[in-house]
This record gives structure tokens, C-alpha cells and sequence, in this order.
């Protein structure tokens, strides 16, 4: 601080004005952390932004799609408006993610042309058709993505995200098929929809149909199949989350979430408290329940139209096949134990995800084609309505 | 020998005329000793002690005394300097003063010229300085000449016979006055209102023709709008003196209020203390009712305090009322558990002027300055001051580099303000008074906002305008507030969406028309009070729905009416207002108030009392619509007010009604004892609501998504309190002060399934404190204060983005504040002290919190340089 003269004069004639001048706040050794900053710029380069772009942050340990099977941690919007073209030619806008605990981070970007992302909405909280992807790149012959990485309250300045990559095809909807029930030994409630089905039958994931953006345009919309061979050696790759199983993309997940108890009646199952299940469903329940990327398996298709490893197709209609797994777990294992086949299929919710190598995701409930989504789970313009109202969130197993 | 008496008498005057501060205590105990030998017809003891109260501590009515005991000890020119001095020093004061002094004088002037002085004389007169606030060169200068002018005049009495007055006792407290025969006599004065003061100020009457017998009587106005007696209070009520204050070593109004019982004072930081009386305190806390002379001071938009921003120092304070209890049925909105009347200094204080520097650590530093005075019927008093505090602790030590942006440069102040005000007063046509005055405050200060928003910062300015004109029992009041500035987060983060920093602006011009009908009916005298008013608002803020450009305006009514009756030893007293807010229906302000008063002996009194108040929603709470963020930076929650939100629900006022019982002693000099058991029920808390989580799409206006929708809400809880506070003030030895108080109060919540204890409020809170004004020209003070824990419920962002309760600890506290100081030079006027406040906050293992989100608690160590004269 400086210390006015005329004031210093008059106040050294009081005591302790020594002390007043020169002083230093100390730190509140309580404080909570400041956490950091990523900032820079989104760089969109030769497209006009007719909608705003997202920039999404997501773990270094637990990347989103394609890289990861993770969810984003959070996100920040950069309006359309902002746009314009810088001095180094590039058309770009500023951007910054706040308040970030330490840690390394993937930077991915959405340039929703459509405006019709929504982070909430499952059938929409991803890239559709038209809009433009991409991420932050530190090396752009290598175009590998980079972790920025911040700790003990830095600020990052100067991190691009580069945005130019748009998506020609969209997001198919998918649903259930009906019978498949014969697999499975409880009941899947898919939303209002009741079905029986038999443990370790396959899942068959359909599209119903077309996907019809907000705008009105019409897009393909497929899932891209394709064998993993990361390292063109001819075979396709194992999973690294699922020995027993082929790397493949799309890949679907399934979570469990808990048992289904909605004490709260608020129509979302309680937060899982696994020390209410009985022990020996414990052991079986906690790689679907402690884990990440708990029950992982790939999409099928008929062994005639199966393409090489590394080659993409278009199907529109896949089954899924879900190796059931658990940890055998012990007192000395706790819950690293060693990942085996499960015995049984933990009753309980599941989340169904279904993943595609663009990064783009499907999740339940997007069964529902986008105009019936649209109505049920997003409300016009300037309106809301009460999110738990929307759409339901997971598949239960009884 | 003329030449001795002359050093004499300036040696009297030149001594350092008083060892004391100014103790008004000890003055009154001189004074009832000085009535008791008087009453005896001891005139020289009687004069002693008057010399000797006015000595501790300048009184109108006392010197009036002194004048009117040397005129029965027969020395007329004595009684003559003392008249004039007072109709001098205080005008307004004076009583029939004018008429004796020039009764004497015409004596006086027909006496034979005085020989020289050559035989023995008698002894020089005890010659007293008339002030006792010290004797400047200049007044030194006419000291000495007027112990030349005595000098003269004793040996001219020494040849002339004592007159008869000079040995016939003289009554006490009759306004029978045995006015001596002669017709050079001087005559009774009848008008003995003359010599009241206005109603703001002490209450002293001068009898006529006889001694003045009324002078150091605590009183106070807040309880019923007019003077009385704290024995003849409906509320219980705390006053706090400008002596209070001085010797308590505090450097901000907040921590003089520390000593009241049932005040819990909550310092978030240096520069951001809040306020709660019995329960209910909070961040922003707005249950209190602030009135700077009558004006209201709170925060317009937030109708809450801020008290480092008001436009007075301590050094301007008369004294504080602390009216514990509800308090609309008096003053409307706001004053729900509580009201705290500050009352500044008149043009006549006997304190002309003074000039006080502060300053310690940490950064710490305060200079004020001020004069008042007479010219003729106008008075005068002007202020100005500068205070800056240094901030207690901080989050960061912050470069450029860091991920974030303090809301003020300086990092290490919590507040800095500079103020000035200044105030004329005119009489006009003996009934009538006019005043006007302005003033301005301008600095910044942290400020702790509630709940996800935190610590918060303002820069800005207020400026204000007052006029009261009265005349006779009508009375008319104006005033205008107005207050300006930026305000945000303290810390903000570079590149967030939503920026929160903000721009107010908003006025409130306020009038009253108030008139007092006395009358009786048959042995029982009533004082009927009857007013009405308007206020008119306008708020600009950007958190308002349309931002800053959308200015609401408010037009608020009011009428009141109140009743006081007494007989005997029995006083009655029925308030009622009716607020007419523009936002809420008549039915929702209606406040009564009765209460019963027994003197149960002439110096104690038992009383009892039911009252309610409200606390009307402000224009936050009203039109609130803004985006606050989440902690995922592309979602935000929308916060609304009663009559912004989808569907305008509106809101309700808070409402409180309290019954009270309670008792007030002063039977000796020597104490004086106040104790209070109540009741409480609070009903309709206004609060933010958990979120309501909506699926919305983009809003490219606020940048991001809805995640839900938040705002104000009456909370469905109800609250009762319960409680008892006792207070004893003991002076038992000349010097020595000592006060204690204890309050306990227990909150329960009544919810719809559950009952549990609202553990913000302390179960206990104690104070207890000393001041000992040494005969040695030293004052010693000590004062510590102790609050049991508390419990904080709050709501707060959690990293998932809704709102939920999050409790917070605040374990028990003590803190304590030690004060000496001491006049070194003969010139009294010089004061130089050392204070430390909170000497705990030194070590980091002992510093502590007043509540879960506020910094540690610091220490301040500070010098004092004062000269008052």
C-alpha cells in the first residue's frame, strides 16, 4: 500500500503508524483453493459460427470420447457474435474454463451450427450433424491431442482450440428391440417402456429413423463400425477396459447405478450406498458400481457383413454384446480386486451409452426420435420447466 | 498582597484543571451532594460540590447552580461571570440567567468604586475555570483578567455587608423562588421551559428562582419519540454516551454496541460488521433499524446497514439509543428486533471542536475533525473525517498471473472512506427551530454478501440532505438519501461468463409531519402523538430485472398514531402505524404496540410490553433476476424476486411480535440495574429457495444454460425465541465504571415435521468491562466480551451446482479490548492513548472467526492523538 506523506506525518505522531504503512494482509491459511485457469482462444479459421461454440474439459485420466469413455467436467460457451478475425487472420474468440481443481485436462470444442446442444439433454448433448468439432492441439503435424496440465492456482494463457472438423453425418436415436427380451432374467424398464429380458442376451440397438435436426436439415444418420487396429498389424485390437472382448467402435457402456430406490419419490434413483447390499452381492457389484467404465462391450454385427479391422461401415442396426464382469474381491484385494466374469447381472439401473469414434455419444434415453425429445425434454425459447420432468435415465434390471 | 492573590487565583486557573475525563457519573453524584447541602443551607459545600460536578463534567443547569450558590453566598460578581459565561455557552440554556445577571450587575454598578486594596483581605475567591474541557491561552488570557476584575471586586464586597440572600436558604426544587425583596433583586424567571433544551437533547430543566435541580439525567427519545426518563421507557433501552465511547478505545460504532446486552456483533472483516439483537443476525443483516437524528441510514436497495459507510465518526456521536424489542409501531419497515438511534452532537456541545488521529495495525489509521458553536440564534456544526482499515486476512497474495481479479487495487485494506457533513441550526420566534444538513461519505469496503454470492466489495458514494423544521408540537421532517457506486465479488475470475460486477444507483427522499397534543384529563395527563408520512424510492442496479437502465420506483405511505398516559406512578403507552408499501397489502403492515409502565418507588420501575414489527422486502428481494454460475462455467442458476419470478408469487413481510418484561433501577447514584425476559415469534423469514433444476435451451443473452431457477421465498418455518437479558452499571468509587451484562437466548424452528434449535444465534453472550479514570491524569479501560458457539446454516453452491444447507462452526469466543490513556501536558486538551483490540487475534492458534464464512478475526493496535477543546 503507499502511505499518503501529509498523512504520514500526522499520523506518526500517533502510535503505531509504523505498523499501518507497509502492511500486508496474511493469508487465511482456511481459504479455499483459487483453482486455475485455462484460457486462449477458439479458432474456427474459415467458418462463419452461426451458433455459439462449447468448449468442453474433460480429464486427463478420464477423457471423453473418442479418447475416453469419460464425461466432460465442465464447459464454457463462447457466443457466436464474438467471432472475428484476429491479426494473425484467423477468425476466432476468446474463451476461459475457471476454477479448475490441479490437474491435466483434454480440451475438446463444439461449434453447435444447429443450436441445438444441450449439455442436459442426452439427445443432444453432443455434436450433430453440421456442427464442427475439434480440440487443443500442441503439435500440428502430429495433430495427437495434448493435455494442458495447471496446478497450485496458475493461469494458462494462450491455449487454442482448434475447431475445424465438421460432422457430415448425425447422431442416430436408437432404441431397444423388443426381443431380446428372451436373454435377460429380469425386467428392463426403459423409461415407460416395460420389457423382459434374459441376463447375457445380447442388446440389439436400433435407429428408428432418420435424424432430424433442430434446424430442419437432414442428415445421415448411421453408426460407423469399425474394427480397431491402432497399430495396422491386420487383427483387431483387444479392449483395453474388456480383455475378453474386440476394440471396436461404437462401443456401448452400461453403468450401474444402484439399486433402484427413490426414497425421495423425485423420480432419480437414490445415490448408490453399497453398504446397504449384502455382501455377496458386494463382491460382484463393485466393478459395475466403484469403477468408471464399469460394464463395457462392443457392437455386433452379423459375422457376413463383419468389414476387416480398420475398415468403417455404416450399419443402422448393431447388437450389443455385454460381457457381464465383476472384481473378485476380499479383504485384501478391497476393491482393486481382479477383474473376472461376473455370475449374474447385479439387479439394479444401468445407463446405456452408446459411443462413437467421433466423439459422439448416445445415451438414454435417446431412444426418442429428436422431435418427440424436443418436446418432452426441452421446452420452447424463454421457457423452463423442471428437468426431472423430462425424460427418464436409465435401464433397470429386476 | 493583591499581587499574591492574583497568582493565586491564576494559578487556580492555569493548573490543570481537571485530572478526570468527562465522567458524567461522578458529576451527577457531585451534583446530588452539591442539591442535599444546598437543601441543608450549607451554601459553601453546596457551591464546592457544584464546582466540583462542573469540574468532572460541563453542565448548563450546573453552572446555572454555581452562579446561583455564589449569589446566596453573597458574591454577586462571581453569580454575575457564571450567568454570563452560560448565557454564552449555552443560550438556550440558561433560564432566567439574563435577568439576575443583569439584576446583579445594576447592583454591582451602583456600588462605591473599590478603594486599592491595601488592608487584609480575606481569602482570594476559589476561582474555577467555568469549563472544565480546559483553559486555552486564550481563555487563560481572560481568566487573568477576570482574576484582576475579581480581585477588585472583593475588596469592594469586603466593605459592604453581606446581603441577606447570602445566608437565607434557598429552596430546592420549588418553583416558589424567595427572591430577595429589594427591588434590584433578581427576578424568578416563571418560564421554566426556557431552560429545556430541545427534545433531542438533555432534558434539563432549570427551576425557576431556585436551583436547577435536574442535570446528568440519562435520557433518552427513541422508545416513544420523546424525552423521558429510562425509568419511564416501554422498551427496554441501552444508552451509550459520547464518554462511553471515548474511553472505550473503539474505533468503529459497531464495536461500541459490543457492550449492549443481547447485541451480537458479527465482524466478517475489519470494515463489514453486522448487527443482530436478540437472534436473527446474518450477512447483510437487516432486522435492525439504523436512524442517524431520525433519518434512516440502511442501504437503500438492501435495506440493511452498512455501517463503515455511514457519514459520521464517533467523535460526532452524542449518544446512542439500542432499543431492543420491535420497533414499526415508532418507525416502520425494518425495525424488527431492534432499533439503534444514533444522536449526534448540537451546535451547543459543550465540546466546541476537536481534532483526533488514530492509527496502528494493521493499516489501520482514522483523522476527524470538527467545530460547532453559537452566532446568536444560529448554530453551527461541521465534521469531516477519514478512516481506513486494514484488511484481517485475504485469500491470496494475487499477481497478474493468478486466476484472479480483486474487485479494489489495494489488497490489503478492507475499507477506506473519507466523510463530511455539516449542520445549521436557527431558533426563530422562541418556539420554533430549523435545521438543515448534509453530508457525504465516499470510500470503498468489503462486503459480505449471503449465501453462494460471498465476499463482496463496494467503491461508491452517498450523499444525503436532512431538514427539520418545528414549531411548538408541530413538527416537520425531510430527508433525502442517495447512494452510488460499483459493487462485485471480491475476488472474481478472468474470462467467467456471468460477470457479477454491478453499477447501483438509488435515492429515497422521505417526509414526516408529526404533531404532539398534550392535554389532561382530570389527574391523568396525556401526550397524544399523531404523524403521517411519505417516502418515495428509486433503485437502479443491475441485478435488477433490466438491468441497470430499468429504474423501480416505490411510493410508501405511512400514519401513526400514539397515546401516552400517566398518573401517578403509573404510565400507559398505544402506538399504531399503518405502512401503505406499494408491494403489499395495508394488512400485512398494520403494527401495534401497548406497553405499562409502574414506578414501583421513585427510581425503579416494572414494565411490560407486547409489540410487532415487520421488515418489508427490498428491491433486491422484490426484482431480483439475475445469472450466477455454477461451478460448471456454461451452466448458471437464475435468481428471481418475488415480483420477477415466472408467475410473481410476491412476497410477504417478515413479522415478529415480542412480549416483554422487564425492570429498570437506578436508586442510588451508584448503580443502575435493567433486566428483560421476552418472548419472540418470527414468522416468514424471507430466504433464497433450493434450486428448482430446468432444462432450457442455450441462452445466448447470459451466455450459457439455465441450469435452474432460484429467488426469494417466506420460509414456511417458524421461529420462537426465548430469552432474558440483565445488565448492571455499578460506579461505586469517583472514576471507576464498571458494567456487566449477561443475555441467553435459545431460537427454536418450527417446521412442518420437526422442531430444532437455530444455533446461528449464541446461546450465552457476556460482556464485561471497566473504565477507571485516575486522579493522575490517566484513564484505564478494559472490555471483553463472550459468545458461546454457534451453528451457521446456510445455502451454498456445491460442486454439482444445486443449493444445498451446508452447516458451518463458529466456536466460542472471547474478545477483549484494553485502553490507556493519559493527558500529559498541563493543557488538558491533549490527549494521547494506546488501545489494542482483540489482542488474540496475534497469534494464529487463538485468532478466530464470527461466523464460518468470515476472516480471522485480527488484532488492531493503535495510538491516539486527540485534542478536544
Amino acid at each position: 500500500m503507499s502511505c499518503a506523506r501529509p498523512l504520514r506525518a500526522v499520523a506518526i505522531a500517533a502510535l503505531g503508524w509504523t505498523a499501518a504503512c507497509g502492511y500486508d494482509a496474511p493469508l487465511d491459511p482456511d481459504a479455499p483453493p483459487l483453482g486455475n485457469i485455462i484460457s486462449g482462444e477458439v479458432i474456427i479459421d474459415k467458418l462463419a459460427a452461426s451458433g455459439p461454440a462449447f468448449v468442453i474439459l474433460s480429464a486427463e485420466d478420464n477423457p471423453t470420447p473418442p479418447l475416453g469413455r469419460g464425461s466432460p467436467i465442465t464447459f464454457t460457451s463462447v457466443p457466436a457474435g464474438n467471432f472475428e478475425i484476429g491479426l494473425d487472420g484467423l477468425r476466432g474468440a476468446s474463451y476461459a474454463l475457471t476454477g479448475l481443481a490441479d490437474g491435466g485436462y483434454y480440451l475438446s470444442a463444439l461449434l453447435d451450427q444447429d443450436r441445438n446442444f444441450h449439455p442436459s439433454a442426452s439427445t443432444l448433448a453432443g455434436a450433430s450433424c453440421g456442427d464442427a468439432v475439434g480440440r487443443y492441439i500442441s503439435d500440428l503435424e502430429q495433430a495427437a491431442a495434448t493435455p494442458v496440465r495447471v496446478a497450485d492456482s496458475q493461469w494458462r494463457r494462450s491455449v487454442p482450440v482448434l475447431v475445424t472438423s465438421t460432422l457430415q453425418t448425425s447422431r442416430p436415436a436408437f432404441t431397444i428391440g423388443a426381443d431380446v427380451t428372451a436373454g435377460f432374467g429380469g425386467a428392463v424398464v426403459l423409461s415407460s417402456v416395460a420389457m423382459t429380458a434374459t441376463f447375457g442376451s445380447d442388446l440389439r440397438v436400433g435407429i428408428p429413423g432418420p435424424f432430424t435436426p433442430a434446424n430442419g436439415d437432414t442428415c445421415e444418420s448411421a453408426f460407423w463400425f469399425r474394427r480397431i487396429d491402432a497399430d495396422g498389424d491386420g487383427n483387431a485390437d483387444r479392449d483395453p477396459d474388456n480383455p475378453l472382448a474386440e476394440a471396436r467402435w461404437p462401443q456401448i457402456i452400461l453403468q450401474w447405478l444402484g439399486d433402484p430406490i427413490d426414497t425421495d419419490s423425485d423420480g432419480l434413483i437414490d445415490i448408490f450406498d453399497r453398504s446397504a447390499l449384502p455382501d455377496a452381492q458386494q463382491a460382484a457389484t463393485w466393478a459395475t458400481a466403484a469403477t468408471p467404465v464399469p460394464m463395457v462391450g462392443g457392437l455386433d454385427v452379423p459375422d457376413d457383413q463383419l468389414p476387416p479391422p480398420g475398415v468403417v461401415a455404416p450399419f443402422i442396426e448393431m447388437r450389443a454384446r455385454i460381457a457381464p464382469l465383476g472384481r473378485r474381491v476380499d479383504a485384501s484385494t478391497g476393491p482393486a480386486g481382479e477383474i473376472v466374469d461376473a455370475s449374474a447381472m447385479p439387479r439394479g439401473a444401468y445407463s446405456v451409452t452408446v459411443i462413437g469414434e467421433t466423439g459422439q455419444t448416445w445415451a438414454i434415453p435417446n431412444e426418442l426420435d429428436t422431435a418427440l425429445a424436443l418436446s418432452r425434454a426441452l421446452p420452447p425459447p424463454g421457457v423452463t420447466s423442471p428437468r426431472n420432468e423430462t425424460q427418464g435415465r436409465y435401464v433397470m434390471i429386476e | 498582597m493583591r499581587v499574591l492573590r492574583i497568582l493565586t487565583a491564576t494559578a487556580l486557573l492555569a493548573a490543570p484543571l481537571i485530572a478526570h475525563a468527562e465522567p458524567r457519573d461522578d458529576a451527577r453524584r457531585a451534583f446530588v451532594r452539591a442539591l442535599q447541602a444546598a437543601e441543608e443551607g450549607d451554601f459553601t459545600r453546596a457551591l464546592d460540590a457544584f464546582l466540583e460536578a462542573q469540574r468532572l463534567y460541563p453542565h448548563p443547569a450546573t453552572m446555572y447552580n454555581v452562579a446561583r450558590a455564589y449569589e446566596d453566598l453573597g458574591d454577586p460578581a462571581q453569580a454575575v461571570d457564571w450567568y454570563e459565561q452560560l448565557l454564552r455557552d449555552f443560550p438556550d440554556k440558561a433560564g432566567d440567567a439574563e435577568a439576575r445577571a443583569a439584576a446583579l450587575r445594576r447592583r454591582l454598578d451602583r456600588a462605591a468604586p473599590a478603594p486599592v486594596v491595601t488592608a487584609p483581605v480575606a481569602p482570594a475567591p476559589t476561582v474555577v475555570a467555568p469549563a472544565a474541557t480546559g483553559a486555552t491561552p486564550e481563555e487563560l488570557a481572560r481568566l487573568q483578567a477576570l482574576a484582576r476584575e475579581l480581585d477588585a471586586l472583593t475588596t469592594e464586597l469586603l466593605e459592604r455587608p453581606p446581603p441577606v440572600a447570602a445566608v437565607a436558604p434557598a429552596p430546592v426544587a420549588t418553583p416558589a423562588d424567595p427572591a430577595p425583596q429589594d427591588s434590584d433583586a433578581p427576578p424568578a424567571t416563571p418560564d421554566a421551559t426556557a431552560a429545556a433544551p430541545d427534545v433531542t437533547a438533555d432534558d434539563d430543566t432549570l427551576a425557576s428562582g431556585g436551583f436547577a435541580v435536574e442535570a446528568y439525567e440519562r435520557t433518552i427519545t427513541s422508545a416513544t419519540r420523546a424525552a423521558q426518563s429510562p425509568l419511564d421507557s416501554p422498551s427496554s433501552i441501552t444508552v451509550i454516551t459520547s464518554d462511553d465511547i471515548r474511553l472505550s478505545g473503539a474505533t468503529t460504532i459497531a464495536d461500541v454496541l459490543r457492550r449492549v446486552p443481547g447485541v451480537e456483533v458479527m465482524s466478517m472483516s475489519a470494515a463489514t460488521p453486522y448487527l443482530g439483537i436478540r437472534g436473527f443476525n446474518s450477512e447483510l443483516s437487516n432486522k435492525v433499524l439504523w436512524l442517524i437524528d431520525g433519518r434512516s441510514v440502511y442501504f437503500e436497495l438492501l435495506a440493511a446497514p452498512l455501517p463503515f459507510g455511514l457519514p459520521i465518526g464517533l467523535e460526532d456521536i452524542e449518544r446512542i439509543e439500542v432499543i431492543r424489542g420491535p420497533g414499526s409501531a415508532l418507525y416502520g419497515a425494518n425495525a424488527v428486533t431492534g432499533v439503534i438511534n444514533i444522536i449526534t452532537k448540537k451546535a451547543d456541545s459543550a465540546e466546541r471542536a476537536h481534532i483526533v488521529v488514530q492509527g496502528g495495525s494493521p493499516a489501520f489509521l482514522t483523522a476527524s475533525a470538527g467545530a460547532n458553536g453559537l452566532v446568536g440564534d444560529l448554530g453551527y456544526r461541521f465534521s469531516a473525517g477519514y478512516q481506513q482499515e486494514g484488511r484481517w486476512s485475504k485469500d491470496g497474495a494475487f499477481t497478474d498471473d493468478d486466476p484472479v481479479e480483486p474487485f479494489l487495487e489495494n489488497q490489503d485494506l478492507s475499507g477506506r472512506t473519507v466523510r463530511g457533513m455539516g449542520r445549521l441550526d436557527y431558533r426563530f420566534l422562541d418556539k420554533g427551530l430549523a435545521s438543515v444538513e448534509g453530508g457525504f461519505t465516499r470510500g470503498f469496503a468489503e462486503l459480505y454478501n449471503i449465501g453462494a454470492l460471498g465476499g463482496y466489495a463496494i467503491d461508491g458514494q452517498t450523499y444525503y440532505a436532512r431538514g427539520d423544521l418545528s414549531y411548538g408540537p408541530v413538527h416537520l421532517r425531510g430527508f433525502w438519501n442517495h447512494e452510488e457506486g460499483d459493487l462485485g465479488p471480491w475476488l472474481s475470475t478472468p474470462g467467467r461468463s456471468r460477470d457479477l460486477n454491478a453499477t447501483v444507483n438509488d435515492d429515497a427522499v422521505d417526509l414526516e409531519l408529526e404533531a404532539t397534543l398534550p392535554f389532561t384529563t382530570g389527574p391523568v395527563s396525556h401526550q397524544v402523538n399523531v404523524g403521517a408520512g411519505y417516502r418515495y424510492k428509486v433503485f437502479r442496479f443491475d441485478y435488477l430485472q433490466g438491468g441497470f437502465e430499468t429504474p423501480f420506483i416505490e411510493h410508501h405511505f405511512r400514519g401513526f398514531v400514539q397515546e401516552q398516559l400517566s398518573w401517578k406512578w403509573f404510565s400507559a403507552t398505544l402506538s399504531f402505524r399503518v405502512d401503505r408499501h406499494p408491494l403489499v397489502d395495508v394488512s400485512q403492515t398494520l403494527s401495534p404496540r401497548g406497553a405499562l409502565v409502574f414506578r414501583v418507588a421513585p427510581n425503579t420501575s416494572l414494565r411490560v410490553n407486547a409489540g410487532t414489527a415487520f421488515r418489508a422486502m427490498n428491491a433486491v428481494e422484490s426484482y431480483m433476476d439475475i445469472a450466477i454460475d455454477t461451478p460448471a462455467d456454461g451452466f448458471f442458476v437464475r435468481d428471481f424476486g418475488g415480483e420477477t419470478a415466472p408467475g410473481a408469487p410476491g412476497l410477504l413481510p417478515e413479522r415478529i411480535v415480542t412480549v416483554e418484561v422487564g425492570a429498570h433501577d437506578e436508586s442510588s447514584v451508584f448503580h443502575q440495574l435493567d433486566v428483560a425476559v421476552y418472548w419472540n415469534r418470527v414468522t416468514r423469514l424471507i430466504g433464497l429457495v433450493p434450486v428448482t433444476a430446468v432444462l432450457s435451451p442455450f441462452d445466448a443473452e447470459r451466455r450459457g444454460f439455465p441450469f435452474g431457477v432460484s429467488g426469494w421465498s417466506n420460509s414456511d418455518e417458524i421461529y420462537d425465541g426465548f430469552g432474558g437479558e440483565a445488565a448492571v452499571d455499578i460506579f461505586p468509587v469517583t472514576g471507576l465504571d464498571i458494567f456487566a451484562n449477561v443475555a441467553i437466548q435459545q431460537i427454536l424452528e418450527r417446521g412442518a415435521t420437526e422442531t430444532v434449535v437455530d444455533g446461528s444465534t449464541s446461546l450465552a453472550k457476556v460482556n464485561l468491562g471497566a473504565s477507571y479514570r485516575a486522579p493522575f491524569r490517566m484513564d484505564f479501560s478494559f472490555a471483553g466480551h463472550f459468545y458461546s458457539g454457534q451453528t451457521w446454516r446456510q445455502r451454498e453452491f456445491t460442486d454439482s451446482g444445486s443449493i444445498e444447507i451446508v452447516e458451518g462452526n463458529v466456536p466460542a469466543r472471547f474478545l477483549m479490548s484494553l485502553r490507556v490513556a493519559g493527558r500529559p501536558l498541563p493543557d488538558r486538551d491533549l490527549e494521547l492513548a494506546l488501545s489494542l483490540w482483540n489482542p488474540l487475534g496475534f497469534a494464529p492458534t487463538t485468532r478466530f472467526r464470527e461466523h464460518p464464512k468470515g476472516q480471522l478475526v485480527g488484532p488492531r493496535l493503535f495510538g491516539t492523538v486527540a485534542f478536544r477543546f
